[in-house]
């Protein structure tokens, strides 16, 4: 019986004993994308900014239309030129290297681009050969990117390296992970950028941006939006613009500006404001009109604004639908209808017929002929929108997956001339 | 379905069965044939006890093998409720008699996975794109055996018991704009003493 008992007595002592040993672990590993800057001095970039070498669409922002070109913002990156003498089969021909650019606007032959901070007219007479006519330096010194990235006074950000991390941390640890100033995140970036109509009689021709756009031309002045300014700069004459002042806007988180008549459409995340500017210089705020917290493009005609509100974006809120709104009485605009939509995005509205980008619903196409009833005319699917510019028959959308060209002269059979395709990064 | 079962998939199925899940006359019968290697079938039931303050753990094995002299090779398969997890541990043993007698001395390693086979609780909520992984399992340590009838011996046994799971996970996207939640993995390790009772019908 000893004998037998012995080992089991040895077995069970030893267990005990080397339980004080062991230890359990849990490591969480996360596994992030990040983007690093690459550094470029000021000359360096000013020295590059002129047509290259057509590249491949891949990050689209704002978009400008003037003649038979398209001006397709790149996100912080350029400008690609494209040749649309033949809308069936447009042809990208140039890229304008353009650091930190995200808006642009047109007039006659001098184009308008933010570099960062700075401001840089172009002579594009030869888009194959643009010259730089103007560099306004701090002009926009509010643009920050993400990890709290600020502007360098003499060097610049020209483009971001993708880059795979994994940190490995304590399950326990409840803590964020951080990874260096010096780094963004990766994120999906919708357009935050409205495009309009804005055809406004001028001595020059101004091209016609889209319903996100901050950048708006009205008479002989090029007024610029930030995140609460509005910045007024003269275009008497046009190669040579002269930054005039900056005036503080009524709300915060300005997102979009729309030119109509002598009108600012200023779009906010909580409301649209109308900027009277029979004085250039001094724009005068006339009306208003607070909605739900959301991104809020906006376009306008004589008598109507439409609005469309998206959530689900740095804009926050949860409403998705379009306002349209009476602004005969401009210190006192009215809401007509709300109308609802999924994801909407940039509009455009081309006498009677109103476009609407509705995310992953594609494109919509309303008649708008009475602003209390618009009717859906059709819903091209299979593609996610995000801006449009409609305008003599001929439809320019910008989508996930390429720009798309359409004609509609018959509204009531739309063709498809051709797409571009853009490929993501 | 069945149509598609081939021959080769039909015999190794079969053994499969055989090797992991025998009757005790099989055992018999091949002990006769072979006097030299003799099928063997070893089953366990024990605790995992972890590192101080944690629970106790059920665990239980059955093991199939032959045995060559002292020697015995097989594949177990079991269930171990230890740690946040539950998990089928599939793994290979060894096993030697210190000696001929037949009361014995033994020492044992083990090596596989664990494939978790999580309960309700046990999965983690509100995340996304949930999937929890197997990982790597081992177990080594020694014993004692008795003969208690011709062919049944009993035993005790005690060992270092190391378990991995791994859990793959993301956040919800949020505010998706500002940051995007990383894709998550959590690496358990669980270390443990194995207690068990063993039971072999040879």
């Amino acid at each position: 019986m000893k004998k037998t008992c012995l080992p089991i007595i040895v077995i069970i002592s030893v267990s005990f004993i080397l339980q004080g040993c062991i230890k359990d672990t849990c490591e969480s590993s996360h596994q992030y994308s990040y983007y690093s800057p690459l550094y470029k001095t000021k000359a360096a970039v000013k020295a590059n900014i002129k047509s290259n070498p057509s590249r491949q669409i891949a990050n689209t922002g704002k978009i400008f239309t003037i003649g038979n070109y398209i001006f397709l913002n790149e996100i912080d990156k350029g400008i690609h030129v494209i040749d649309n003498s033949n809308p069936s089969s447009p042809k990208n021909i140039a890229f304008i290297d353009i650091p930190g650019n995200m808006d642009i606007a047109v007039k006659g032959n001098i184009l308008y681009a933010d570099v960062f901070t700075d401001m840089v007219a172009l002579d594009i007479s030869n888009p194959l050969n643009v010259t730089v006519t103007k560099f306004i330096e701090g002009v926009f010194p509010f643009r920050y990117w993400g990890g709290g990235l600020a502007a360098d006074t003499n060097m610049v950000i020209v483009d971001w390296v993708k880059r795979d991390t994994i940190v490995y941390q304590n399950c326990n640890s409840m803590g964020q992970v951080y990874l260096g100033r010096e780094v963004y995140f990766d994120r999906s970036q919708p357009l935050n950028n409205s495009s309009g109509n804005g055809q406004v009689k001028s001595s020059s021709p101004v091209g016609t941006g889209g319903s996100m756009a901050r950048f708006a031309l009205l008479n002989s002045r090029l007024y610029t939006v930030s995140n609460q300014d509005l910045n007024i700069f003269n275009i008497t004459i046009p190669e040579t613009p002269v930054y005039v002042k900056k005036v503080a806007v009524s709300n915060w988180n300005v997102e979009t500006l729309f030119p109509f008549e002598n009108k600012l459409f200023i779009g906010s995340s909580n409301g649209m404001f109308i900027y009277s500017v029979n004085s250039a210089d001094n724009p005068e705020l006339e009306g208003q009109f607070a909605h739900v917290r959301s991104c809020d493009p906006v376009i306008a005609d004589d008598h109507f604004a439409y609005v469309t509100l998206s959530s689900g974006s740095q804009c926050g809120g949860f409403t998705n639908q379009m306002d349209v709104l009476n602004i005969s009485n401009i210190s006192n605009p009215v809401l007509v209808k709300s109308y609802p939509l999924t994801s909407p995005h940039g509009l455009s509205k081309d006498k009677n017929v109103l476009f609407v980008c509705d995310g992953t619903d594609g494109l919509k196409i309303f008649d708008a002929s009475d602003a209390g009833n618009i009717i859906t005319l059709k819903q091209i699917t299979g593609f996610e929108t995000y801006d449009v510019i409609a305008n003599n028959n001929k439809a320019i959308v910008i989508a996930k997956d390429g720009l798309y060209q359409y004609n509609y002269a018959d509204v009531n059979n739309i063709k498809l001339l051709s797409k571009l395709t853009i490929v993501k990064d | 379905m069945n149509k598609y079962i081939t021959g080769a998939t039909k015999y190794f199925y079969i053994s499969l069965t055989y090797f992991l899940f025998p009757l005790p006359a099989n055992g018999q019968h091949l002990a006769a044939k072979h006097s030299l290697v003799k099928f063997v079938s070893n089953l366990q039931a024990g605790v995992l006890i972890g590192q101080k303050g944690s629970k106790p753990a059920l665990n239980i094995n059955v093991i199939n093998g032959l045995k060559f002299n002292t020697w015995f090779a097989g594949i177990g398969v079991g269930i171990d409720y230890y740690g946040l997890k539950r998990s089928i541990p599939l793994f290979l043993d060894i096993q030697k008699d210190i000696s001929a007698k037949s009361n014995t001395w033994f020492w044992f390693a083990d090596a596989g996975y664990n494939f978790p086979w999580l309960m309700n609780n046990e999965k983690m909520k509100f995340v996304e794109k949930y999937k929890a992984v197997a990982g790597f399992f081992y177990e080594a340590g020694a014993g004692y055996k008795f003969t208690i009838f011709n062919k049944t011996r009993i035993g005790l046994s005690a060992g270092y018991s190391y378990k991995q799971l791994k859990e793959k996970y993301t956040y919800p996207c949020v505010w998706c704009e500002f940051s995007i939640p990383p894709d998550q993995t959590n690496n358990y390790e669980y270390r443990r003493i194995a207690i068990k009772f063993n039971w072999w019908l040879l």
